[in-house]
């Protein structure tokens, strides 16, 4: 396995960091980056739209894609051109590709990431030779040493019931996420890389859904606190969205929608042990 | 280690080199002209031209006709019309139609630093796009990406120091991002060393000072260089804008950009090419 080469493509995000650091010591990993580069785990620049960059980077066993646009303008365009160049190099070089995907491609409400997701899907499943697609719903884990380029929302959301009384909400607050905890996310990657398996499509989420005022209330509770939610209307949000790149005008409209994981379709490889977002929680805090 | 421009090899190389007039272009060919054989393409005339076309008519190429090259070094590049991307995009088309006759040993791309970063302006697209076509052309290749290119006698350099002359210097935005300034002789140096040792990686360098500074530090660096202590004046992005609008000297999408830090990864450049750029603070006075 520690022969193994993995190259992880997008690995200065906030998923693709959790896993550059579980990895690291069991497979000879190569994270990318473009611009904002973490210290140390042998980081190297690579423009996904540029296939020069990509290929420049030589020979890996498995390619796992991290790398999506999730706020501003031409997601859809540039979410599409990173995979299709992904796509393309894991089949000339004859390596297995892992595609990070998200929940997001089945709700109810679209979005051009939506919409950028379902497309990079199925340009991988008509064009990919060797792949597996994984849908992670709300993941979540223990803030890094890290400054990313962008905020996760649980340590925001995290961070808003430890400083403050009240927490804006978005909508009434009742629509349903199924947060699955990063080391969850991790170890199916990891069953992934190890087992006999090709061409398939992974859903995994939280042992159970919750609504997202549950969500609060569960992290005010380990904080040992009561938080008042402030319910307030899409547009507030949207306007607030021009002004911050936290928050993408598009997702909030989207937010609406229940969160569904599908966590029967990958027991073909064993069992994880679903961590509950009440035991969880306590690592948002570090 | 900055090495000298020696050549053992008594077979000069032939190099068709494009934008021979320009900043990049004369001055490779002021370096090397001892060892190589240019024949220079400019669509303004000058010192160094064998032909003046311009490359986005596809019938001048027929000027070329006479000629037999072994490589390729296109430096010209359009960076300040309305047509950015069309302009090079034509040019390219017209230059790998051209050059599915010619068959060239290798090709060196000029590229830019803006093609490591996520800026969405014409420039930057159109860096990454030639760069896939060079790639998709089977030619062998090296691309080369450089930030800030200067030397003494560069123009923006030469602007900066008059008017620190006169106790002002000036700064667009904060002046907090981060840039690689290269020397425009470590990229001689660098082109020396592809075309003498016939080494085309088919892969992308970054070059520039290893040590990355702000605009304001540079700003410094070159006041001291002169011994000048300048007032500098930060200009609002969006006033730099309207400014770049009105003068046609600067591109004005890139005043959009100057928030995005630029920093080399030198990584690839030192293990390939044994290369070490000279940082900026030495090489301001070079």
């Amino acid at each position: 396995m520690a022969n193994e080469r993995l190259l992880i493509l997008g690995g200065n995000s906030f998923l693709g960091l959790h896993l550059t650091r579980d990895l690291a010591g069991k497979y000879d990993t190569t994270p990318t980056y473009l611009t904002n580069k973490p210290s140390g785990f042998n980081f190297a620049r690579c423009n996904l739209l540029s296939r020069p960059d990509l290929h420049g980077l030589g020979q890996f066993d498995c390619v796992i894609q991290y790398s999506s646009i999730i706020a501003g303008r031409n997601k859809k365009q540039h979410n599409r051109e990173m995979v299709r160049n992904a796509v393309e190099y894991a089949n000339r070089t004859q390596a297995r590709y892992i595609y990070i995907s998200s929940s997001q491609v089945n709700f109810t409400i679209d979005s051009e990431y939506r919409q950028s997701k379902i497309e990079a899907e199925r340009l991988i499943q008509e064009h990919c030779a060797n792949f597996v697609i994984i849908r992670p719903s709300a993941p979540y884990g223990s803030p890094l040493p890290f400054a990313f380029t962008r905020q996760q929302p649980f340590h925001v959301l995290a961070n808003l019931v430890s400083r403050f009384p009240v927490v804006p909400v978005i909508g009434n607050g009742q629509y349903l996420r199924q947060p699955v905890h990063v080391s969850n996310l991790n170890a199916l990657v990891e069953k992934c890389l190890t087992a006999p398996v090709q061409n398939r499509v992974y859903e995994i989420g939280g042992p159970k859904q919750l609504t997202f005022n549950a969500i609060i209330d569960i992290i005010s509770m380990t904080r040992s606190k009561h938080t008042f939610k402030l319910h307030l209307p899409k547009f507030i949000f949207q306007i607030a969205s021009y002004m911050t790149n936290f928050i993408d005008a598009e997702l909030v409209n989207a937010v609406s929608s229940d969160e569904q994981s599908d966590n029967e379709s990958w027991r073909e490889l064993g069992d994880l042990d679903l961590i509950p977002f009440e035991q969880g929680v306590t690592d948002l805090f570090g | 280690m900055q090495a000298t421009l020696t050549d053992s090899d008594p077979h000069r190389p032939s190099v068709l080199i494009t934008g021979c007039n320009g900043y990049v272009g004369r001055n490779l060919i002021r370096a090397l002209e001892g060892t190589v054989n240019f024949i220079g393409v400019d669509c303004v005339s000058g010192d160094n031209e064998s032909e003046v076309l311009d490359l986005r008519d596809a019938t001048s190429y027929s000027q070329l006709d006479k000629h037999t090259f072994d490589y390729v070094l296109h430096c010209a590049w359009d960076q300040i019309s309305q047509n950015i991307y069309e302009n090079n995009m034509q040019c390219a088309r017209n230059l790998f139609n051209y050059l599915r006759h010619k068959v060239p040993r290798g090709f060196i791309f000029i590229s830019s630093s803006f093609a490591a970063t996520t800026t969405g302006i014409q420039y930057t697209r159109s860096k990454v796009a030639f760069e896939n076509m060079l790639f998709e052309s089977g030619i062998p290749f090296v691309i080369i990406r450089p930030d800030m290119l200067y030397s003494a006698d560069e123009k923006k350099m030469q602007e900066q120091r008059s008017y620190m002359r006169k106790g002002f210097a000036v700064c667009i935005g904060n002046g907090q991002s981060l840039r690689s300034p290269t020397h425009i002789n470590d990229l001689v140096e660098l082109v020396h060393r592809i075309i003498t040792a016939k080494q085309f990686t088919n892969k992308v360098y970054e070059i520039g000072s290893p040590t990355p500074y702000s605009q304001e530090q540079i700003l410094k660096i070159v006041a001291t260089s002169i011994d000048r202590k300048p007032v500098i004046l930060k200009i609002p992005a969006f006033v730099a804008q309207l400014l770049f609008h009105a003068t046609k000297k600067v591109d004005p999408e890139q005043a959009r950009t100057i928030g995005y830090d630029r920093v080399a990864d030198l990584r690839a450049l030192r293990e390939d090419f044994n290369l070490h750029p000279r940082d900026f603070s030495t090489g301001v006075t070079q």
